[in-house]
């Protein structure tokens, strides 16, 4: 469901949110803990069953 | 045996000003403020009428996604271990609906399947913590419920729902049973529910609070005795319909009310644009255009602000249109007002693109 994630950064160089695909659909996910997506890629990271890339 | 009070004041006894003078056309003045069982809006259920539709206006969809909630109509979403057991459309078959309503939620069975114990199969819509709160489920003040709701099915004989809480790790639940004696026939169903008096800690922000769901295919594991609370995410009661076994079964719902109380009152219907700002809590569509001049290699950012304020921060799906001199578009720093949206410019010049895109807060 979750996948081709990358974190993005804002103008200053800041981690800003997460670029994923979400069943297919490129999404743009922010580092908001109550954000569902979020929560579920976050799990997913710490099971071992997704990787965010760094930044470009 | 009815009875008629004929009077024209109605006033305390230890009050110097009537609390209601009655006129003689039908009107009533009130002395104070008029309240309930509970001060809010009677109705925690968003959408109950399912006039609003943001994401499919109206199409089909198949429940193919397994394991995760997925929104259809807005607030209404389902929840599937098997991937295309059945579509969900608002007005289905486009039978007529109540009286007094112009759109439903249906569900069609898309083939004969038996579910297995493991099998759960749901539509249901999560109310946010922060609309539930006063209910004070999970103490000993827990407030009863009155869920009510039309139904209407190719089937006939018990169906059943249930009233699920989180921590957002452990469930709390009620099933509850209703009838539909005549298939192809819309039912009005009310349900009171009494408040949950065990110690749990329900959300009561901006989390999962509750949510109202209809079975539709659970297997075994999710059955349990209807008409009392459980420790655990119940939906149905053994022997009731599930729909997803009959080929081409429908299960249609509308005037969906959830409101504090044992007494059903009438569903409370809200002007449009109220309705659809309340959905646009937790989902919005909306557009950009922009024409500039940019320096090739740089990024052109912009803030869109949503069109109200939402849950959380929200999740972001763009289609960019670029029509002159940029490309990868992308969206960041989202925060419950709006995001930066930005694209890179590739040639210096007349930079031109549109942009629509989607805000998703839900719970």
């Amino acid at each position: 469901m979750y996948t081709n994630a990358q974190y993005m950064k804002d103008m200053n160089g800041n981690q800003s949110g997460i670029k994923v695909d979400i069943n297919g659909i490129e999404s743009f996910v922010p580092l908001d803990p109550a954000n569902t997506d979020y929560i579920k890629i976050m799990a997913l990271v710490q099971e071992g069953k997704l990787t965010i890339t760094p930044a470009s | 045996m009815t009875a008629t009070l004929n009077t024209t004041i109605i006033q305390n006894a230890s009050s110097s000003t009537p609390n209601i003078t009655l006129d003689t056309v039908g009107n009533a003045a009130f002395g104070g403020m008029p309240y309930g069982a509970s001060s809010f809006k009677r109705n925690r259920i968003i959408n109950g009428n399912i006039l609003i539709d943001q994401r499919n206006n109206g199409a089909s969809v198949t429940a193919s996604t397994t394991g995760s909630d997925v929104y259809t109509v807005d607030r209404w979403s389902y929840y599937v271990t098997q991937a295309s057991k059945f579509t969900v459309q608002q007005n289905a078959g486009s039978v007529t609906p109540p009286a007094g309503f112009t759109k439903y939620l249906g569900f069609t069975s898309s083939s004969a399947y038996t579910s297995v114990s493991t099998d759960l199969l749901v539509g249901f819509q999560w109310i946010e913590g922060y609309n539930v709160a006063d209910l004070n489920f999970g103490t000993a003040n827990a407030k009863t419920i009155t869920v009510s709701f039309w139904a209407y099915s190719s089937l006939t004989g018990t169906f059943a729902g249930s009233v699920i809480g989180t921590n957002g790790s452990a469930f709390r639940s009620y099933v509850f049973t209703f009838s539909l004696a005549s298939a192809n026939t819309w039912t009005y169903i009310t349900v009171t529910i009494p408040g949950d008096t065990t110690t749990f800690s329900y959300n009561t922000t901006n989390g999962q609070g509750l949510a109202l769901s209809f079975n539709l295919g659970c297997g075994s594991n999710y059955q349990t005795t209807a008409g009392s609370w459980s420790s655990s995410n119940y939906y149905s009661v053994s022997g009731a319909q599930n729909i997803t076994a009959t080929s081409g079964a429908t299960f249609y719902i509308t005037g969906v009310q959830l409101e504090v109380g044992s007494v059903a009152t009438p569903y409370e219907f809200n002007p449009y644009s109220d309705q659809l700002a309340q959905c646009q809590r937790y989902y919005q569509i909306g557009s950009a255009q922009m024409s500039s001049y940019g320096v090739v290699s740089n990024g052109f950012s912009y803030f869109v602000p949503l069109q109200v304020s939402m849950r959380v921060a929200p999740t972001y799906s763009s289609t960019f249109s670029y029509n002159l001199n940029c490309s990868s578009g992308t969206v960041y720093s989202a925060s419950t007002v709006g995001a930066v949206h930005q694209v890179t410019i590739t040639s210096t010049g007349q930079v031109a693109f549109s942009e629509q895109y989607s805000a998703s807060a839900e719970l």
